[in-house]
């Protein structure tokens, strides 16, 4: 049943880019390109050609298939039913590091993004590289101070148990840690997805690009992997935070799936409206924002430690 | 109940976090505003719906009066007096943005610590009041210190002065909502003469300002020959 959820999880992924593209369509007054465009673009990608540069090597060639493995394993890892992990440990030997192993397999796929992007040779993608690992080092601090905050409210350590289980009457005693942590949560998911106040995914202009400027070689399959593994990534960090603020929820495990969809579909149309609302930070500003989600994630656990 | 003050108390404490790290005037002026706002409703979150019944008419009038002088009133007059001297553009601070953000984030987790030692649990409505107007006392006073402009000293002021509502509030004195309006009609007073200074110092200055000195001399005539 679970295998179902992560493939059904698998197939909607490019849905949710769509879902965001057409909230920013919406506001800006466009029609836009469809639910289900990035559907058609991979299907276009994956019977193209796959040219590459005669002076990279291997490591260009094997990048995007890895990056995309790494997030495929990650999908894995992920909780789709939002059940909590089997209790026996010699059942799961290694459920404790499952938190910390989901988001370094996510930082196993940015880095072999980076080091395909830097064999290349070419100054914007060394420039786009250098941002995005500048960037994610910021932002790492944050993610497992939220892991430690998870770990200290529901009192599980696999990912399942971080993600599944704490009682409805939690938000009555512990909305303000809970609040401050989703709100630096989201912020990392913008950071971590490349949108807009960090970085802005439709750019055209090398010198203002992150993630796009690391794939400008790319092409084909190649490209069609690094899409598809960024709409994943999207997909499972937008689930995290869904699972992060939902109590236990008393359903059976398809309706439970089906409100996890819910809120990714919620939280795509959040960022979209984010996306038209704001414009892209400029650079220098950037660390201090990520500094500052820092502070809200130690916040929110030290508001939990204290009260 | 108790879980919707808490929550406004945390956007309490995320406006003092950002007001640390803001660099335009008239984003800073609205944070203070939604600071107003959130004093005004402050009061009738942490009122006990349930068993108290609707709270008196001293009570709404406290909240509507916080809301419309430190919600509106005062921000519409500091945004008024930053468009008159075109001082729209960054602030000066003494110590970086993000130097900022992180010693208030310290006075935040400081005020956390001593409002957890105070143990003042009897007559409190909330566990989270006294920490944020500690925590919002420190912002006030640390904003009045590190930056240079008047405007942004009179925000630090302004904070400084809901950090001791959000206390007065917090602690549910009786008539302290009624001493609360009489140190409002001081700030309010203070924030105004504030504002004219700001005003007519600008304007003395900008008599002196370089448009009227190229009418003064025979600058005019310089550029001709160009």
């Amino acid at each position: 049943m679970n295998i179902a959820y992560f493939l059904l999880a698998l197939l909607l992924a490019p849905f949710f880019l769509g879902l965001v593209n057409q909230t920013k369509a919406f506001f800006a007054g466009r029609r836009g390109p469809g639910l289900f465009r990035l559907y058609f673009d991979l299907a276009k990608l994956l019977r193209k050609s796959c040219p590459r540069a005669a002076t990279s090597t291997w490591l260009f060639d094997l990048a995007p298939s890895i990056a995309l493995a790494a997030t495929l394993l990650a999908a894995l890892v992920f909780p789709w039913s939002l059940e909590a992990g089997p209790t026996d440990a010699a059942h799961a030997p290694l459920a404790a590091l499952s938190s910390v192993v989901f988001f370094y397999l996510l930082g196993t796929g940015r880095f072999f993004t980076v080091l395909g992007a830097l064999d290349t040779g070419s100054a914007f993608e060394g420039m786009g590289a250098s941002r995005e690992v500048q960037f994610s080092a910021l932002v790492e601090p944050a993610i497992f101070v939220l892991l430690g905050f998870l770990v200290l409210l529901t009192g599980g350590d696999s990912l399942a148990d971080l993600l599944a289980g704490y009682q409805t009457g939690i938000w009555a005693h512990h909305a303000a840690p809970l609040l401050l942590a989703g709100l630096a949560f989201f912020a990392i998911l913008l950071s971590e997805c490349c949108r807009v106040p960090f970085d802005d995914p439709e750019t055209h202009l090398e010198l203002t690009m992150i993630h796009e400027a690391m794939i400008l070689d790319n092409a084909g399959p190649d490209l069609a992997f690094i899409h598809y593994g960024a709409a994943l990534k999207f997909e499972l960090l937008a689930a995290f935070l869904v699972a992060m603020l939902l109590p236990a929820l008393p359903f059976a495990s398809a309706l439970r799936f089906a409100l996890l969809m819910g809120g990714v579909g919620a939280t795509a149309v959040a960022v979209g409206i984010v996306e038209s609302t704001l414009a892209r930070m400029r650079f220098l500003k950037t660390p201090q924002v990520l500094l500052a989600t820092l502070l809200l994630t130690t916040l929110g656990a030290l508001l939990f430690v204290l009260f | 109940m108790i879980s919707a003050s808490e929550i406004l108390l945390t956007l309490f404490l995320l406006t003092n976090l950002l007001l640390a790290g803001t660099g335009r005037l008239p984003p800073a002026i609205r944070l203070v505003a939604a600071q107003g706002w959130f004093i005004g409703l402050l009061p009738l979150l942490l009122w006990n719906w349930s068993d108290a019944g609707a709270p008196g008419l001293r009570i709404w009038t406290v909240a509507v009066v916080n809301a419309l002088v430190k919600g509106l009133a005062l921000p519409a007059l500091l945004l008024y007096a930053v468009r008159k001297v075109h001082a729209k553009r960054e602030m000066e601070p003494l110590v970086s943005f993000r130097v900022s953000q992180l010693l208030v984030f310290l006075i935040v987790a400081a005020s956390f610590a001593v409002g957890k030692l105070l143990h003042v649990n009897e007559a409190i409505a909330s566990e989270l009041a006294i920490p944020v107007a500690f925590a919002t006392m420190g912002t006030g006073l640390f904003l009045i210190c590190s930056r240079r402009k008047a405007v942004t000293q009179v925000l630090g002021f302004l904070v400084f002065e809901n950090g001791i509502s959000v206390f007065g509030a917090g602690i549910l004195l009786e008539y302290g909502l009624v001493v609360e309006l009489g140190i409002l009609l001081d700030v309010f007073v203070l924030v105004f003469v504030l504002g004219i200074a700001i005003y007519q110092i600008n304007r003395t200055f900008a008599s002196l300002d370089t448009d009227k000195m190229n009418r003064l001399g025979d600058i005019h005539l310089l550029h001709h020959h160009h």
